[in-house]
């Protein structure tokens, strides 16, 4: 995870916007990535990045510089991106904007590719979209934040022990999400290929 | 069947002893629903470790610097209208408890009377006022008007000064603070 120099934390504590600026700057990735994993759409991944880097800066004076800053700031985000999932219950995830996101900056990238890419894409979206928030943003931080049980549990408000039921639990469930999956557009598969004469 | 330790072997990305590695083999082998979890994990697993970060669109930065502009300015709003609310309602709190008062202490005859009373008091008073101003115009040396106005345009000038001042603090204290 990013790394950032104390003395700009301390310098954002005593109200230098432009020392936020650099916190921004440093962490707009794992933030948005984690807003992005656990909304699926990249409009609302923004703005939950942003509202998330609003809500750090007005409680930045309370951070206490002894605790990882990563950690406090992916909990901000963590816990702004399961309230607006507990409002918003039903999640939609547009492939389009997937598909834009994920298509590399420079040079015109081979349709192909960008096929695959969007295709593999939508496969870790609605696998992370089986999952209730808390279990999602356990599996997130896993997995992209590269957080170990003891961090997950520190932004998340949760046990150790919750953290690693939880983590077993989202396991058992993206394999048989899969597995339902695969065994569907197998079938399908079959009937497409399938001729009535056989 | 029992499906114990071996789920969790599966599930729990622990390193195996080399014995429970044989037994979970040995299980898998005989076990249709463990083998089909474990492909199953497995796969899943491959999909998560190639996980892509998604990275904001470029000027996040910029957008976060528009986000805050307009978020303070929603903040002040919100105070300055909170501030008002508040206002308000301690003025209609005060006048609602001193109309209860005039009306317990007294008839509704004599609130009326009292307060139309008041009014030609009021009105009174600045007719005399008027009157004592006026009259001191026409009694001033004639010097009086360049007299105002020089004491206008001198408090003027401070003022402006004043603001002036003020100004070029706030923003050169804002450039070293960027600085």
């Amino acid at each position: 995870m990013s790394d950032l120099d104390l003395e700009i934390i301390i310098q954002a504590q005593q109200g230098d916007e432009f020392a936020f600026n650099t916190i921004v700057e440093t962490f707009q990735t794992p933030v948005y990535n984690l807003c992005y994993r656990m909304l699926g759409n990249p409009q609302e991944a923004e703005d939950a990045a942003q509202e998330s880097f609003w809500r750090a800066y007005q409680a930045i004076a309370k951070y206490d510089p002894n605790r990882s800053f990563p950690t406090w700031l992916l909990s901000i985000t963590a816990h702004y991106c399961i309230d607006q999932q507990r409002r918003r219950r039903l999640p939609t995830t547009e492939l389009d904007d997937i598909l834009a996101e994920t298509a590399p900056d420079v040079n015109t990238p081979n349709p192909e590719t960008v096929y695959s890419q969007g295709e593999h894409e939508e496969n870790i979206q609605s696998l992370l979209l089986s999952l209730p928030e808390l279990d999602r943003a356990a599996i997130v931080l896993r997995y992209w934040h590269e957080a170990s049980e003891e961090e997950i549990s520190q932004t998340l408000g949760i046990t150790v022990s919750a953290v690693k039921s939880r983590l077993h639990r989202s396991r058992r469930k993206l394999a048989k999400v899969w597995e339902t999956k695969n065994s569907v557009s197998n079938s399908v598969e079959r009937m497409r290929n399938g001729s009535p004469a056989f | 069947m029992d499906h114990q330790p071996f789920e969790q072997w599966i599930l729990d990305q622990k390193t195996l002893t080399k014995q429970q590695e044989n037994l979970l083999n040995e299980h898998l082998s005989e076990c249709a629903d463990c083998e089909v979890l474990n492909n199953s994990w497995k796969a899943v697993e491959l999909t998560l470790q190639s996980r892509p970060i998604v990275t904001p669109k470029p000027g996040f930065v910029s957008r976060w610097q528009v986000t805050l502009a307009n978020k303070k300015a929603m903040q002040h709003q919100m105070q300055a209208i909170k501030t008002f609310i508040g206002i308000s309602c301690a003025i209609l709190i005060t006048v609602g408890a001193l109309f209860t008062w005039l009306l317990l202490t007294n008839s509704i005859s004599d609130v009326i009377v009292g307060g139309i009373h008041f009014f030609t008091g009021f009105l009174q008073t600045y007719f005399n006022i008027r009157a004592v101003f006026v009259q001191f115009l026409r009694q001033a040396p004639p010097f009086t008007p360049y007299l105002f106005w020089i004491f206008a345009a001198g408090w003027g000038t401070v003022v402006t000064a004043l603001w002036g001042f003020t100004i070029w603090r706030i923003s050169r204290r804002g450039t070293v603070q960027n600085d």
